[in-house]
């Protein structure tokens, strides 16, 4: 292996496939901190303030949505839902310097509307509640209602069963799954782990005065049209559809799947640890599933490939750049490209793939967002984007050393301490000719196109 | 997921009975061993084969298949989903249609997927070339080489030339030869793929320049992109491909009708033009075309499809070097079988033979260049049977002994 790819992989196999870690022995499976692995999940940035997740997560923020505001009066409602959850991903938690400092706030990029915004997103990519936006059947305005519905109830601290029972008795799931056949096969297989085809035509004759109306956009209920057998299903008797997923949520085996689905969307794998310590909790709030998740030491032998946004977003907010709206919808063509589009799939997000093509495409991305000019302070100005002079500022204690200039750049972008860059690339930047600002930008893309980010072997 | 082993078995019963072929089956399609590229589309949600039942459907009058939109081709194809352009395609040697029936039963769209698309990469020999659209990919699960992606315009993401990138600048340029001095693979390896797919580019737009007046199926849908992008990659590195194109939203569990005749025409019309492309090639490439499963051919109340199990894959193109055994199925419907009823699945008549998708697999491999009774084996133990459930003394191993068994049955032999 050659000096440079050497020095790269090291640096790729520490963030896209990650390291393995352990845990064992420890009676206490939870940490009180965020491990790095936690802060990528989250998309934030290395240098985030240190504290136990549950503190961050239960304070609230009183300059959320600003940014989202902003952008409303300048196109917002024209990007996608997942664009517009992204955007919000990104910008919210992170303070606007001028109001930081008009209202002594401090850095909050972990708060309680953040975190909400964040468990729904995942929800949204799960098989728990996943969208199938690529179906016909499904519009903006259903995802944006049903955004808005899951959030409101992740942030009431709702109980599972209660949420998930609204939910198969709403639209959006009719609209997911779209016959009585369909929608009872799906709810038995992926909330409750039952493959048998014969209690399909059971489950679907309970369901039989449900459709979805396309033209409509609606469920139908036909009320002349209702079934009133008793039907019998694993030795219960069931005749409505409300009894039907009352049965299924209040199963044994339907926290488990939810679980199994959690976990295997955030870790990559149906970690077995984590699921048998989740099932000894027994928790019933998506909050608190989540935050024994992502504080479970066994995250730290998490090994999947990164979703773009856990590269892109960190990145972004470790040096304040702000980017264009395009960006993010440029972000989610890539994330599609990889196999992988966000609020996709009716069934899951799948992980994404970071073949030559894809990474080559993120890795433009991301190169091209390292401005030559700095940002202004108005976001809403399109031509204001790049990186904040206030994080620019500390780089300059390094120009006159870029060996420790790359590694300073590595760490806080890729969140990778150590990492030394070949010659080649240190006395690139000496020859360069460039001082100052020039040449902390020019060390900013060498670091930026680190091609083994991607690495897909 | 598991399944059990007496569900697995219980599938198999009426297809074994009808799977023995009379003559050297594959023998006739591979034409003088010849080594095949294959590009193989696989319609991801199970689409209806009602594209090639149509005529079947309306013989026997089975409910929602009458309408004006539905119109029945000689052969008994549906004219408006794309049937003509079967027809076109069976009159010149270029189609092959197979009934095939799983062995298993399940209809779980994750199973099926798995089970029709997996388990071939990893024994597909290394002289063949693995190239993937989209996420197409997740089939070459164990594979053991690297591949190719490409989208359908096969844009060269490796050169900042983008309007978009705005800081394109003599910088980027002294980076990349950074890299080619550091002698880095991974800089080697996406200047390589820059290389091939600008050759291939002109290829495709060769192609395109003349065809967009010249066949009167051309369009430029994502589908009929991707699908003469891959036969411009095969042409322009001259080597045997296996490609694999995901082409989804065959899901129709409402208002099929409105979805499937135009997603099915636009499938076949991208058929047609990649097939014309493989025959200016002059090159032996073939696409192979099905999904997880067959549907329902009864219209639920949201006038949709529900999940079914009999399927007709399509095998396309070959360029005039295969012999094509053009229409070889006949279906219909069990006896007393109620086409009132909310469960209308299609079978085999038994006239033809029938195969499982793992046999699709090995016929696949087969026409790549591995010998037959080496797809054989390779099919048999990477038959996705780690995912059944064995009870104690009947073993995955015995599971995939039987399958070898059944499928030299087939007497695929060369």
């Amino acid at each position: 292996m050659d000096t440079l790819t050497k020095a790269l992989a090291i640096g790729a196999g520490a963030s896209l496939l990650q390291a393995c870690g352990s845990g064992g022995g420890n009676p206490n499976p939870y940490s009180e901190q965020l491990s790095p692995k936690a802060r990528q999940m989250l998309y934030l940035a290395p240098d985030t303030p240190a504290e136990p997740l549950r503190t961050a997560v239960s304070r609230s923020s009183n300059n959320f949505y600003r940014h989202g505001n902003n952008l409303e009066r300048h196109q917002f409602d024209r990007l996608s839902a997942e664009a517009k959850l992204l955007f919000q991903l990104l910008f919210n938690g992170r303070d606007n310097q001028t109001e930081q400092h008009q209202e002594g706030a401090s850095a909050r990029p972990l708060c309680s509307d953040y975190f909400n915004l964040w468990v729904t997103y995942q929800l949204l990519n799960s098989f728990v509640l996943a969208m199938g936006d690529e179906l016909d059947t499904v519009s903006s305005a259903r995802i944006n209602t049903h955004i808005e519905k899951i959030r409101d109830a992740v942030a009431q601290g709702r109980s599972v069963p209660d949420i998930m029972r609204d939910y198969f008795m709403g639209d959006i799931f009719w609209a997911r799954f779209r016959s009585p056949e369909d929608n009872g096969r799906e709810v038995m297989e992926i909330y409750l782990g039952d493959f048998r085809d014969e209690i399909v035509p059971v489950i679907g004759k309970i369901l039989r005065n449900y459709s979805f109306n396309e033209d409509q956009g609606t469920l139908d209920i036909d009320p002349f049209n209702h079934n009133d057998e008793p039907q019998t299903l694993n030795g219960t008797t069931l005749t409505t559809p409300l009894e039907l997923y009352s049965y299924v949520v209040n199963h044994p085996e339907f926290m488990p799947h939810i679980y199994r689905h959690i976990i295997s969307a955030l870790y990559g794998e149906a970690n077995e640890q984590v699921l048998a310590d989740l099932n000894a909790r027994r928790p019933t709030d998506f909050r608190e599933i989540y935050i024994l998740a992502l504080t479970h030491r066994a995250i730290n032998q998490v090994q999947r490939p990164k979703y773009p946004e856990e590269i892109l977003l960190p990145m972004v907010k470790s040096l304040d750049i702000t980017l264009r709206r395009p960006d993010i919808s440029d972000l989610i063509k890539i994330a599609s490209r990889t196999g992988s589009p966000p609020l996709f799939s009716k069934l899951e997000r799948r992980p994404p793939d970071w073949n030559a093509l894809n990474t080559a495409q993120l890795a433009q991305l991301c190169d091209s967002r390292i401005p030559k000019e700095l940002w202004t302070t108005d976001i809403t100005d399109y031509y204001s984007w790049g990186i904040s002079h206030e994080q620019f500022a500390p780089c300059y204690v390094y120009v006159d050393e870029p060996a420790q200039l790359l590694s300073y750049l590595h760490q806080r972008i890729w969140d990778e301490t150590d990492v030394a860059y070949p010659e080649s690339f240190v006395r690139y930047l000496s020859d360069s000719g460039e001082t100052g600002r020039r040449l902390i930008l020019l060390a900013l893309q060498i670091v930026v196109m680190n091609y083994g980010q991607y690495n897909f072997n | 997921m598991t399944l059990s082993r007496r569900n697995f078995l219980k599938g198999s019963a009426g297809v074994l009975a009808a799977s023995l072929l009379p003559t050297a089956f594959s023998g006739r399609l591979l034409a003088a061993s010849r080594t095949y590229s294959v590009i193989e589309v696989f319609l991801y949600g199970g689409a209806s084969s009602a594209l090639s039942e149509l005529g079947m459907l309306q013989n026997q009058q089975v409910p929602g298949f009458s309408s004006s939109n539905h119109t029945a081709t000689s052969n008994g194809f549906w004219q408006q989903a794309g049937g003509d352009i079967l027809e076109n395609l069976l009159s010149r040697n270029r189609l092959t249609q197979l009934s095939v029936v799983p062995l298993h039963s399940s209809k779980a769209h994750d199973f099926c997927q798995s089970y029709g698309t997996l388990g071939q990469a990893a024994d597909i020999p290394d002289t063949v070339a693995l190239a993937a659209t989209g996420d197409g990919a997740k089939a070459f699960a164990g594979r053991n080489q690297s591949y190719f992606p490409f989208d359908g315009a096969l844009s060269n993401f490796f050169q900042r030339t983008s309007g978009m990138y705005e800081v394109r600048n003599s910088d980027f340029d002294q980076l990349l030869g950074l890299y080619q001095q550091e002698n880095s693979t991974l800089h080697q390896a996406f200047t390589d793929v820059a290389q091939q797919l600008d050759s291939a580019r002109v290829l495709k737009e060769n192609y395109e320049s003349t065809a967009a007046t010249a066949n009167p199926f051309y369009d430029n849908a994502s589908i009929s992109q991707q699908l003469r992008a891959a036969v411009a990659l095969i042409r322009s590195q001259n080597k045997t491909h296996y490609v694999s194109i995901p082409y989804g939203g065959w899901d129709m569990h409402s208002n099929a009708d409105d979805q499937y005749i135009d997603r099915m025409r636009g499938l076949m019309q991208a058929v047609h033009t990649a097939s014309e492309m493989i025959d200016q090639a002059g090159q032996p490439i073939v696409i192979v075309i099905r999904g997880d499963f067959g549907r329902n051919h009864h219209y639920n109340d949201s006038n949709g499809w529900d999940h079914g199990d009999h399927q007709v894959v399509l095998i396309a193109g070959g360029g005039g070097f295969m012999n094509h055994y053009g229409k070889h199925f006949t279906s219909g419907f069990a006896p007393g079988t109620d086409l009132s009823s909310s469960r209308i699945y299609s079978q085999p008549t038994g006239d033809y033979p029938v195969l499982d998708l793992s046999e699709i697999r090995a016929l696949q491999l087969e026409l790549m260049g591995v010998p037959v009774q080496e797809s054989i084996n390779k099919v048999a133990q990477n038959s996705f049977v780690w995912s059944l459930s064995f009870p104690a003394g009947d073993t995955p191993a015995e599971y995939a002994a039987s399958l070898g068994n059944r499928y030299s049955s087939l007497n695929l032999n060369l």
